[in-house]
């Protein structure tokens, strides 16, 4: 399964090593929170994320290609 | 021509009913550029040394920068100036909306207002033609109230500014309100205006800005909105707005609660973003040109009363929310209307209302100074100590001083929890676990304000790393508790968000496009450039945030007596007292770790021990004094 990640500037700015996007390959269903483990990113920054315009917890199991948007933490207004 | 500015300052002194119009310098906005530079450096040069916030000589400032108002998304900030009714410094505070886009349009960069008028009045501008205006009928009426009465008599079309009750009776926490519910909240800015007996200032402005290259401007803008809307933050960011991030900062351990005695709560879920959605929302509500409006306008109900508002965003959330124990999203939209109409922020409210509670709690206060008994987690309680202080009566008349002035006049101790830095009220995040957090709210130049310095993030990333990340991670399961976060390293981080969070401010343009979408800064120097025909390099606009904290850093020194590092530390509290549960259970910054931090910080910056600048970092700034 083809996992594409979209990455948001308050995470980038906290892991230097990231890019807007990187796409990763499964080949079993896993949740997000271990694809944040695969990818080395801390759940705990992850505020937000998002599968289809939706928000999902680390729980969410991901069992097809993906699109996954994570957003990191962001300063209240 | 000096194009991307109106090219004119407006000054009015209200003693004198005296109004000049004046052409814009183009040493300052070679120097300054706009905005929170124009603010910094017309305090610091026309500010008389030592006189009082609520002295008519204090000045009161409204700047735009050179974006204001264009085709570049989200320009529509206006910037305030004063020096602080919170801190008796250096002061300024900004809000969003449609205000200084018609400032600029009615062909004024920059107004200074001086003196105070004879009489309740209020200002009406409209392009060449200014007039100082009985008020009188409006005075003692709230935010909202007046600014619908002034919409009917002069017309939708103008943009209006307001303060409450508690701005005409200098409670030193009262803000500006404008287009019923965006706010410019700190520093007691709205009781400089009330001291000035103005209650008002309504806008129409119908003039060209000159710009440089307009095709140009129009194609970046284009561009601009084009990639803030392909970025991975655009639609994640807009649904619920600051809201989105509550659950998360209960999970962190970082949400105040009850006077920052702790940080977490368990109803998190009954205040958060997804409430406001579910419960009480109406309809998104964004500032000008903003392609991601988060203004949450609601309706809410609650057993003493239903209204509207726009909010409550999440620092009021955690103020009015967790702090006070409100624990209902619906009582914190009605506390956050109650503060708007009365005028006061909700970030210093909220710590001065927790501050009340408690020490009612310890028997300091009783039921005689507020005329009932008040708790934590009682919106009837919060919303009689919001009337008192506007109005100033009984108890109200200490608690407008701001928890500075009112824990140094109540003893007991009460100054260990009165949670403020420099006099200017902590807000929503709680920092026994998070030191480079704490060091920004330790060293902004206005108080304790996170929109100085916001480094939370980071503090987190830096306290996972030290442990439990994989057990989080497999386990999928809530976090139980947080390793310490480490102090080493905080500096250089904090620097970095205290240099780039003005760049916004100076421009004229919400920060939220870079900080939280990832606009790239080459936006932002093309349409700069398309605008005003000079190029921008983002290195040096860097340089000039830095300038402008040394350069008010010089302010607080010159005003401020026995100014100094003992004006840098939290309250004892948050140095003293372990967290006492949640993910940051037993967590604390020791008093020896913030003595490291600030002499680390003040290194680096060039200042010396007791954090003075120092004449070579002056110079290296161009800061001759």
């Amino acid at each position: 399964m083809e996992i594409k990640l979209k990455i948001s500037n308050s995470l980038l700015s906290i892991y230097n090593n990231l890019e807007e996007e990187k796409t990763i390959i499964i080949d079993e269903v896993k949740t997000i929170g271990e694809i944040l483990y695969i990818i080395g990113v801390n759940p705990l920054l992850t505020p937000i994320i998002l599968i289809e315009n939706k928000k999902v917890t680390i729980n969410h199991e991901v069992s097809k290609n993906t699109e996954i948007t994570l957003i990191g933490p962001l300063m209240g207004g | 021509m000096l194009y991307g500015y109106a090219g004119k300052v407006l000054r009015i002194d209200l003693t004198e009913n005296k109004i000049t119009k004046e052409d814009l310098k183009k040493e300052l906005v070679d120097e300054y550029i706009g905005g929170r530079g124009f603010v910094a450096k017309t305090l610091y040069d026309e500010l008389p040394a030592n006189i009082k916030p609520f002295d008519p000589e204090n000045i009161f400032v409204i700047a735009m920068g050179p974006l204001s108002g264009t085709f570049m998304p989200a320009t529509g900030k206006t910037h305030f100036g004063a020096k602080s009714p919170a801190t008796g410094g250096y002061g300024d505070s900004n809000m969003g909306g449609h205000f200084g886009v018609e400032m600029k349009y009615a062909g004024y960069d920059m107004t200074i207002l001086k003196g105070k008028a004879e009489t309740p009045s209020y200002i009406l501008i409209e392009n060449d033609k200014i007039e100082v205006r009985d008020a009188e009928k409006y005075w003692g009426k709230g935010s909202f109230e007046v600014e619908e009465e002034l919409k009917k008599e002069l017309g939708e079309e103008y943009q209006i500014l307001t303060i409450g009750p508690a701005g005409e009776n200098l409670v030193r926490f009262s803000c500006i309100s404008h287009d019923f519910g965006r706010q410019a909240g700190r520093i007691g800015i709205g009781a400089v205006l009330g001291s000035k007996n103005i209650k008002a200032i309504a806008v129409r402005g119908t003039k060209d800005v000159p710009i440089y290259d307009p095709e140009a401007l129009y194609k970046f803008g284009k561009e601009t909105y084009k990639a803030a809307s392909e970025k991975p933050g655009f639609k994640g960011w807009t649904p619920e707005g600051t809201a989105g991030i509550t659950n998360w900062c209960n999970d962190v351990g970082a949400l105040p609660t009850r006077n920052f005695k702790t940080s977490h709560v368990d109803y998190a879920d009954n205040i958060n973003g997804k409430a406001i959605i579910d419960r009480i929302k109406v309809t998104d509500k964004g500032c000008f040109a903003c392609p991601t409006p988060c203004g949450k306008y609601s309706h809410a109900k609650t057993k003493i009363g239903s209204t509207y508002v726009e909010g409550p965003e999440y620092e009021t959330i955690a103020m009015l929310g967790s702090n006070c124990e409100l624990s209902e999203i619906e009582e914190i939209a009605y506390a956050n209307f109650i503060c708007d109409e009365l005028g006061v922020d909700t970030c210093s409210a909220g710590v001065v209302a927790s501050w009340a509670i408690e020490c009612f709690e310890k028997g300091i206060f009783t039921e005689d100074d507020f005329g009932m008994k008040i708790s934590f987690g009682d919106l009837e309680s919060v919303v009689k100590i919001l009337e008192l202080i506007s109005k100033r009566e009984k108890i109200g008349d200490l608690l407008a001083e701001g928890v500075k002035i009112a824990s140094e006049k109540t003893k007991h101790d009460t100054d260990k929890f009165a949670i403020h830095v420099k006099g200017l009220e902590w807000t929503g995040y709680e920092c026994r676990n998070a030191p480079g957090m704490m060091l920004g709210y330790m060293t902004a130049d206005i108080g304790a304000h996170h929109g100085r310095c916001w480094v939370l993030g980071n503090d987190v990333a830096g306290s996972a790393d030290a442990g439990n990340v994989h057990d989080l991670i497999s386990g999928g399961k809530k976090i139980n508790k947080l390793p310490k976060a480490k102090r080493e390293g905080v500096v250089p981080i904090v620097l970095d968000s205290q240099h780039t969070r003005p760049a916004f401010d100076i421009l004229g343009t919400c920060r939220l496009q870079y900080m939280e979408i990832g606009l790239e800064t080459e936006y932002y120097e093309k349409n700069y450039e398309a605008i005003t025909g000079k190029k921008l390099k983002w290195k040096d606009l860097l340089i000039l945030s830095e300038k402008i904290w040394n350069l008010n850093r010089c302010f607080n020194f010159r005003e401020i007596e026995d100014f100094g590092r003992k004006y840098d530390y939290p309250p004892a509290r948050l140095y003293e007292d372990p967290i006492p549960n949640g993910p940051n259970e037993g967590h604390l910054v020791e008093k020896e770790e913030i003595e490291k931090m600030l002499t680390d910080f003040y290194e680096a910056r060039g200042w010396d021990s007791q954090g003075k600048p120092q004449k070579e970092k002056l110079e290296s700034l161009g800061i001759n004094l």
